[in-house]
């Protein structure tokens, strides 16, 4: 290792050109700031070039050097740390690259291999529809249970549908009574009008009647009367409706 | 009473395929003595009378002679399902790669198989043997004893070797 009087500056990018001191290995001979230059750009193997020696001659330097030029002591400093740095990532073992992914190979078709057996179980299925069992006689009146598992969702499905083909369901009786429709409704009023010659809305109503039958009569009078079917005349308190002339 | 003429009682009572083992519990017969009776039965009926006696599905059934198919047909009368080429395509690659499931199924057709397969179920030729035990646990199909049945074969061993490749022959010398 040996000192030349190369002068020390600052590099365009910030990084410092560093001190003049010479590096002397096997595999490289040049200055500190060229093997820095080099490992910066990648150009040189840093494994191959001991460092230690070039941190003694940089400590002798510093002994040496004179005390007003600190920025190229500096400037050496961070060029060997950056030197270190590189070479113990460089010591590092690096874990083999992964291998390249093998293209997925698109899925053939390979259905025609089964092209004869298809039609060899045609045939089969065309040979066994010559042939008749006998048929088992219905064990409905004795059902086997089974066990959970045993049955699968489709057995399930057909036996489903078999109880409602066999099912009679009753005819369902209405419990409330039958309502008529407002059209019927609308009928039934205008019969009364027209038999009546004037009737009122209370006389339209049934005997017997729910706030529901109120609705229905008066909207069915509504209707009418928006129909020209009926008309209607206020006298005091009293509306009457009678049948529309033409 | 003969062992013979029990066992062709049994098959007469039996309406489906009657295992050996059963035969033997019934008839309470020797292996040797019951094998024996039913080739017997078997070549007797065969030599005379509308009935044969055939090894189906894994057991024995006594069933009418194709030669009867016509009379029988106009008088049952049997409405006879088809299954489609494609439901065949999928029924054959079931029975010869059983356990499978139904990507590996369409990934050897190329196409969607799943109203096949729903066909299949619903018709009781396939079933679902278990699970596989990946991620999303995908069906695996396995045929039943009715597809064994309806396709006249006594077990999977008397499928018809697969087609492989085909290989290249050469044309003249």
């Amino acid at each position: 290792m040996s000192r030349s009087q190369e002068k020390t500056s600052l590099a365009p990018a910030g990084l410092a050109t560093p001190v003049p001191l010479r590096v002397q290995s096997a595999t490289f001979e040049g200055s500190l700031a060229t093997l820095f230059h080099l490992a910066r750009d990648g150009r040189v193997d840093l494994s191959g070039i001991p460092l230690y020696p070039v941190c003694i001659a940089y400590c002798e330097y510093i002994r040496e050097m004179p005390e007003d030029d600190v920025d190229a002591a500096g400037a050496a400093l961070l060029a060997l740390a950056y030197l270190v740095e590189r070479k113990a990532w460089s010591l590092l073992p690096i874990a083999d690259p992964p291998p390249p992914e093998e293209i997925a190979e698109l899925p053939e078709p390979t259905a025609h291999e089964f092209a004869m057996a298809v039609d060899s179980l045609e045939e089969r299925h065309r040979e066994r529809s010559q042939l008749f069992f006998r048929q088992g006689e219905s064990s409905d009146a004795y059902e086997v249970p089974m066990g959970p598992g045993s049955v699968s969702a489709a057995e399930l499905a057909k036996a489903f549908e078999r109880i409602l083909m066999r099912a009679k369901p009753v005819e369902v009786e209405r419990l409330a009574k039958h309502r008529p429709s407002l059209a019927d409704v609308m009928k039934e009023s205008l019969r009364r009008i027209r038999e009546a010659g004037s009737a009122t809305i209370e006389a339209l109503l049934p005997s017997e009647f729910t706030r529901l039958d109120v609705v229905f009569v008066f909207l069915a009078v509504l209707e009418l009367l928006r129909i020209g079917q009926v008309r209607a005349a206020l006298t005091g308190d009293e509306l009457s409706l009678t049948p529309a002339t033409k | 009473m003969k062992l013979i003429d029990t066992l062709e009682a049994l098959l007469f009572v039996a309406d489906g395929p009657v295992a050996l083992v059963d035969l033997l519990q019934a008839s309470e017969g020797g292996r040797a003595d019951v094998d024996s009776a039913l080739e017997e039965l078997g070549s007797r009926m065969s030599g005379e009378g509308p009935l044969q006696l055939v090894r189906i599905a894994g057991g024995y059934q006594v069933c009418t002679k194709p030669e009867f198919v016509e009379a029988i047909t106009r008088f049952l009368k049997p409405q006879r399902q088809r299954l489609t080429r494609s439901a065949l395509e999928v029924l054959a690659i079931v029975a010869y790669k059983q356990p499978i499931t139904s990507s590996e199924i369409e990934t050897i057709r190329a196409v969607q198989s799943d109203y096949a397969l729903r066909t299949l179920v619903e018709k009781d030729l396939i079933y679902e043997v278990d699970r596989m035990a990946t991620p999303g646990r995908p069906i695996l199909y396995g045929t039943t004893d009715q597809f064994l049945h309806i396709f006249n074969l006594n077990d999977l061993d008397e499928l018809p070797p697969i087609q492989g490749n085909p290989e290249v022959v050469e044309v003249g010398a």
